[in-house]
């Protein structure tokens, strides 16, 4: 059983390390801006990676196993598939357009979640598509993308 | 000023505004009531709506979801044990144990007024002392006002819940995320990827609604999308009766107090708030050992101090345009899109919009204590809305607020960017709050950087030679430099605390 994140320490050390290097490439991205529009991004840069290298010291200091958030595979998997149906909402909305786009995926996605029974899920698409039309569409005449559909 | 008051007052009784008001309170109070909608992220969601009010209309509409959002998020904690916002954890302490005991309806009656009382407190603070702000803020120049956006920025990382070092660093991702864009001096465009839609930066809110609502819709959609589990207990009668509401005077004036006070500290929340003014209350209880199992004075003094934080918090935000928690970051951002900078100068160039909004709280507060009153039953029910229900439906709202601001695609794809990332750091235990403070004030600070840099050269000084020969500013470097000594030394004793206890990192957490 895969376990993610393995602990505090864990989490902390790799977030140290991520932030530390994300830190270094906006450092050296500054150094190309001229100095007076360089200043703040420099300092900005150098405290967050000062600060990772003391979320990391920090990290490496032995500490108590405590209980952490355990997270097996099927989690993670529906972290993964979650992220997945959201990105492909986004994508589908300027090709699909915004109404057909959204319906199908409050469809896809409350059954995904286990919304039941089926009926439920169909009416809450319909009544929020109603809603979003007649607010965005209708009232606030807000311009919702159009695609090959509605 | 007084002229100013009865105009605004005028204008907030129009018969629109108190439509809005009403809408504003009782949408507020149902997405509050909603376990995984907080205030932010209520306001985030409804910010696009306000497109094409007026700015009158728009705060007005806004600043009753607030006071809604903030009443609404103890109700699921009172009936089901699950908080709505994270403000109502210390008002489910004492009111989930009420509701067990049967004395459901007494703990919604009694959370209903404290949070009226609290709300109202706070917003003649918020009348009366932030015009006088305002104008000494008047005074305040480039120098100290670099330090206070620092100082501000500091106490915002640092003070909140969790990891000191976390929330500094949270802070300043969002003033290097801040930095995007075209520097506003020398015109040179940094970090935007050849990208038009980022020459003029990240918006507030893209940013707003990215790292609140999609990082929340994956924190909702881990969970059990329906549990059917869940049912309402029978509540019984909710008003309290006069004579409770006499004998709990005290707690409700002293709790609105606190979350007034705490509400103007940058970085200080509802949360916090909440927990002070209940640890006050029990400090002061003749019965402190019926904290936790069912006192009374643990719901009012929770609730009256987080709803005292409204006025509290709109304090800094308006006067100094430095917002001191997410909800009034968020709500600033639906200043800015109203084209209302908040600062030292609004109150002298826009009272007609600000003085109807500050009384519209008033009201606000009066439209959700009837609203609770009234429609308890009908409310009470919001509590048990799937949250597989909630995820789609925040998502879809998300997407399509973050498009409509400016009409980009791309912008639905920089909330997604920031959704995710905000997702990962929740996961990490970094707060987001502090980032999106530190989008709206980076370029703030970073302006009044180079207005000093340009002073310092000037007077032939060096920048630090600068800053040290004014007294505010270095009163306020003290006081950045104390407020992150502080949040450590607190930090260090919490955890020391912790170890004794048994207690270790990720169970506290």
């Amino acid at each position: 059983m895969t376990r993610w994140p393995k602990g505090a320490e864990a989490r902390d050390a790799i977030s140290a390390i991520v932030f530390l290097v994300i830190s270094v490439v906006g450092f050296v991205a500054a150094l190309d801006f001229p100095r007076r529009a360089a200043n703040w991004p420099l300092w900005m840069w150098g405290l967050l990676g000062v600060f990772s290298l003391g979320l990391l010291a920090g990290s490496l200091r032995p500490r108590p196993v405590g209980k952490t958030e355990k997270r097996d595979q099927a989690d993670f998997m529906r972290s993964i598939v979650n992220v997945v149906m959201i990105v492909a909402f986004a994508v589908s909305v300027p090709i699909l357009g915004f109404f057909t786009a959204t319906g199908t995926y409050a469809i896809v996605h409350m059954t995904y979640l286990g919304v039941r029974p089926f009926s439920l899920v169909l009416a809450v698409a319909a009544g929020g598509l109603v809603f979003l039309y007649f607010f965005f569409g209708y009232i606030l005449g807000v311009p919702v993308p159009h695609g090959l559909l509605y | 000023m007084f002229d100013q008051i009865l105009n605004g007052a005028i204008v907030a009784f129009q018969f629109q505004h108190l439509l809005l008001a009403f809408g504003g309170a009782v949408l507020g109070t149902l997405l509050g009531a909603m376990p995984g909608i907080s205030a932010t992220l209520g306001i985030a969601l409804l910010v696009p709506f306000t497109f094409d009010m007026s700015s009158v209309a728009a705060l007005i509409f806004l600043g009753a979801v607030y006071c809604g959002a903030i009443y609404g998020g103890s109700i699921a904690g009172i009936l089901i044990n699950v908080p709505g916002t994270p403000a109502a954890v210390a008002t489910m302490l004492d009111g989930y144990e009420m509701t067990k005991q049967g004395k459901g309806g007494l703990a919604l009656g009694t959370d209903i007024c404290s949070s009226f009382v609290g709300g109202q407190v706070s917003t003649i603070f918020l009348l009366f002392g932030a015009p006088i702000v305002a104008s000494v803020a008047l005074e305040i120049r480039s120098a100290e006002f670099f330090w206070i956006v620092i100082f501000a920025m500091s106490t915002i990382g640092a003070i909140g819940a969790g990891s000191p070092i976390k929330g500094l660093m949270a802070g300043i991702l969002g003033l290097v995320i801040g930095t995007v864009g075209m520097h506003p001096m020398t015109g040179t465009l940094r970090y935007a990827f050849d990208q038009p839609a980022l020459y003029e930066g990240v918006p507030v809110i893209v940013a707003l609604v990215g790292l609140f609502s999609i990082s929340q819709v994956l924190i909702l959609a881990e969970g059990q999308g329906m549990d059917t589990q869940l049912h309402i207990p029978r509540i019984g009668r909710i008003w309290p009766g006069w004579a409770t509401l006499w004998s709990l005077k005290g707690c409700m004036i002293r709790s609105s107090l606190i979350g007034t006070a705490v509400g103007v500290v940058p970085g200080a929340g509802a949360d916090i708030a909440a927990f002070i003014g209940r640890s006050e209350a029990r400090r002061v209880s003749k019965t402190p050992e019926m904290f936790g199992k069912g006192a009374i004075e643990g719901v009012c003094s929770a609730e009256a101090a987080n709803n005292g934080v409204v006025g509290g918090s709109l304090i800094p935000m308006l006067t100094l345009g430095i917002p001191g928690n997410a909800v009034t970051a968020a709500l600033l951002g639906g200043l800015l899109i109203h084209g209302l900078i908040p600062g030292p100068h609004l109150f002298r160039d826009a009272p007609d919009v600000l003085y109807p909004f500050i009384f519209s709280l008033f009201l606000a507060n009066a439209f959700f204590a009837v609203t609770a009153f009234g429609g308890m039953r009908w409310v009470a029910k919001v509590v048990l809305v799937p949250q597989g229900i909630i995820a789609p439906m925040v998502t879809a709202l998300a997407v399509i607020g973050a498009y409509s601001f400016r009409n980009m695609v791309f912008d639905i794809g920089v909330t997604l960017v920031l959704g995710f990332i905000g997702y990962i750091l929740r996961k990490a235990r970094f707060p987001l709050a502090p980032i999106i403070l530190g989008i709206i004030l980076g370029p703030l600070a970073e302006e009044n950087l180079d207005r000093v840099i340009t002073l310092a050269a000037a007077h032939d000084m060096s920048v630090f030679g600068f800053f040290l020969s004014r007294t505010l500013t270095v009163v306020l470097m003290v006081m950045t430099l104390a407020a992150i000594v502080y949040s450590f030394y607190r930090d260090y004793k919490r955890r020391r605390m912790l170890k004794e206890a048994g207690v270790f990192l990720d169970e506290e957490e």
